[in-house]
């Protein structure tokens, strides 16, 4: 279980984040939506240990992180441009956190190939970074993370530089496999669908303060987080086009 | 080869073998206990560096183990230079933090290679997600994450860039440089096929450039070499001597012109050494560099060029 207890960070007095607090238990994913600038990017970092809050804890299965270096937290930011190894092909990326804790070759060979399987990568395999799609590098991003299986896994914004084709794709792969692995996440989107198609579990955030739903149908019912809008905005387009003969 | 040296492309530069890492695949002996020079030289060397150059790169050891010496080495780069040169910085990324990158930037370094992503390095790359945040904090570049090697993109047009690699896994499988702990360690290329001296970092191009490679030399501490790796014997000594005029000097030499076209089993043909016995040799010793080794070693017996070399151990 990750538990975060009353995270405080400002910049130049003004509150990024304001009191955050969340449990998320092993195995479950949250969504968390929230607009830019609403301090989504700053939660997931500090719990990545990549910035330091003012106040508040961090904790794993009870142990505090605060004073882990990122390097052992095992808690992964995956960027929005995925930091692949430019001189490594798609199948070393992958292998690559298997190769430096020294996992036997006929493991990495087996695990690595049955994820590119997974990930739809198989072809790929011998390609380097820079031949890939960009829906390709978060896939070998997402793969290398996984393949590990950290802690948790921080998500932020993931499939936003992705075109709406390949970024639904996307999230229904990362829905298989985060089942499949038993990922713990931290899944944060300014898109609401996104966000209800990703998460077992459901938040909103605006302006440093984080507000936890205790079901999917609080979090659709509450007006602040625009979701009832939204769905109403498509079922308006809907009821426009069902007329047509 | 009437050509003038007071220009060079690229200059790579060992300023310290100190390193808080000590990796097998080391090339150079770096570690806590390696070699070092002094401020003084290290000032005279600048002072003995071509008038003018494209980029240097200054690499070690760790840069930053060394940073008292790093930081006098830059403030005297930039009297000399104005920042008409790239400054570039070869690190393995363990020591650098907001400070020091602030530091850095300052000081005029334009781009930072964090070469350190792989097995052999202590951190094994498990500090990339801290410096990507640290680097995008201060604006510096991650675009271009490759190496600059190939010539039409070995400036980085950025104001500030970074880049990361490290050791790919051919080189794992044993394509290091049969070279210093590499070497020792039985972790070097045993292969007399490959040509090491024709390919980036080799001595292909050191005194003309060739198509694809910068015109490029190494500076190993204070021996002038003509490839990273390093001769034997080193075209000079760049504490006292101007790195032009040793340029000028060995252009001269056909043995030194056969490394800078790539072509290091014919090196010794001018002085009676064939190409039949330079490849028997390397098929032997299994490694060009090898051979590189045994020919100054065995058959070199300086040049009718006199050399002016006074600090040269050899």
């Amino acid at each position: 279980m990750l538990t975060i207890q009353n995270l405080h960070k400002a910049y130049h007095s003004q509150n990024v984040l304001d009191q955050v607090s969340l449990e998320l238990p092993q195995g479950q994913v949250l969504a968390v939506l929230g607009r830019s600038g609403c301090g989504k990017t700053t939660l997931l970092k500090t719990a990545a240990g990549l910035l330091q809050p003012d106040a508040g804890s961090i904790k794993w299965a009870g142990e505090s992180m605060d004073l882990v270096p990122p390097r052992e937290r095992e808690m992964v930011y995956l960027f929005q441009e995925p930091l692949l190894f430019p001189h490594l092909s798609v199948f070393e990326n992958i292998a690559y956190g298997l190769r430096v804790r020294k996992v036997k070759e006929a493991e990495v060979q087996q695990k690595v190939e049955h994820l590119l399987q997974e990930l739809e990568l198989q072809e790929h395999a011998q390609k380097k970074p820079s031949q890939l799609s960009g829906g390709q590098r978060q896939r070998v991003a997402f793969g290398r993370a996984i393949i590990f299986l950290p802690r948790v896994l921080l998500l932020d914004e993931p499939f936003a530089s992705l075109d709406a084709q390949t970024r639904a794709t996307m999230q229904k792969l990362f829905l298989r496999l985060a089942r499949k692995y038993n990922i713990t996440a931290l899944f944060v989107t300014h898109d609401v669908k996104e966000a209800l198609l990703t998460g077992d579990r459901f938040a909103y955030m605006a302006a440093g303060k984080i507000k936890i739903y205790t079901s999917r149908e609080a979090f659709i019912e509450d007006p602040a987080t625009g979701v009832r809008d939204e769905l109403a905005f498509w079922n308006s387009i809907d009821q426009k086009i069902t007329p047509l003969p | 080869m009437t050509q003038e040296f007071n220009h060079i492309e690229s200059v790579y530069w060992v300023f310290t073998q100190l390193c808080n890492d000590e990796c097998d695949h080391c090339y150079n002996n770096s570690g806590p206990r390696g070699e070092r020079i002094s401020e003084e030289e290290c000032m005279a060397i600048i002072g003995n560096l071509p008038e003018s150059m494209d980029r240097l790169i200054l690499s070690g050891g760790e840069p930053l183990a060394d940073k008292k010496l790093l930081y006098k080495i830059l403030d005297r780069l930039q009297g000399r230079y104005q920042g008409r040169v790239q400054l570039m910085l070869q690190t393995n990324g363990d020591l650098l933090n907001g400070q020091i990158l602030d530091t850095l930037l300052e000081k005029g370094i334009t781009r930072f290679d964090i070469a350190s992503i792989d097995r052999y390095h202590k951190h094994a790359g498990a500090r990339l997600m801290e410096l990507a945040e640290l680097f995008a904090s201060r604006g510096v570049n991650g675009d271009d994450k490759d190496p600059l090697v190939e010539k039409s993109t070995y400036l980085t047009k950025h104001k500030a860039s970074w880049g990361y690699w490290g050791a790919t896994i051919d080189m794992w499988l044993g394509g290091n440089w049969a070279r210093g702990r590499a070497y020792e360690k039985g972790l070097w290329k045993e292969d007399p096929e490959h040509n090491f001296c024709a390919i980036l970092s080799g001595g292909k191009g050191f005194l003309t450039g060739a198509e694809d490679i910068p015109q490029e030399i190494s500076i190993q501490l204070w021996k002038i070499n003509p490839c990273c790796p390093g001769t034997k014997v080193p075209l000079g000594d760049a504490r006292t001597e101007k790195v032009a005029d040793v340029l000028q000097r060995v252009s001269k030499s056909e043995i030194w012109q056969k490394i800078n076209e790539g072509k290091p089993l014919e090196m010794g043909e001018s002085i009676g050494v064939t190409a039949e016995l330079a490849k028997e040799r390397t098929a032997q010793l299994k490694n060009i560099c090898l051979w590189c080794d045994e020919f100054f070693e065995k058959h070199y017996q300086g040049e009718a060029v006199e050399r002016s070399c006074g600090g040269c151990r050899r």
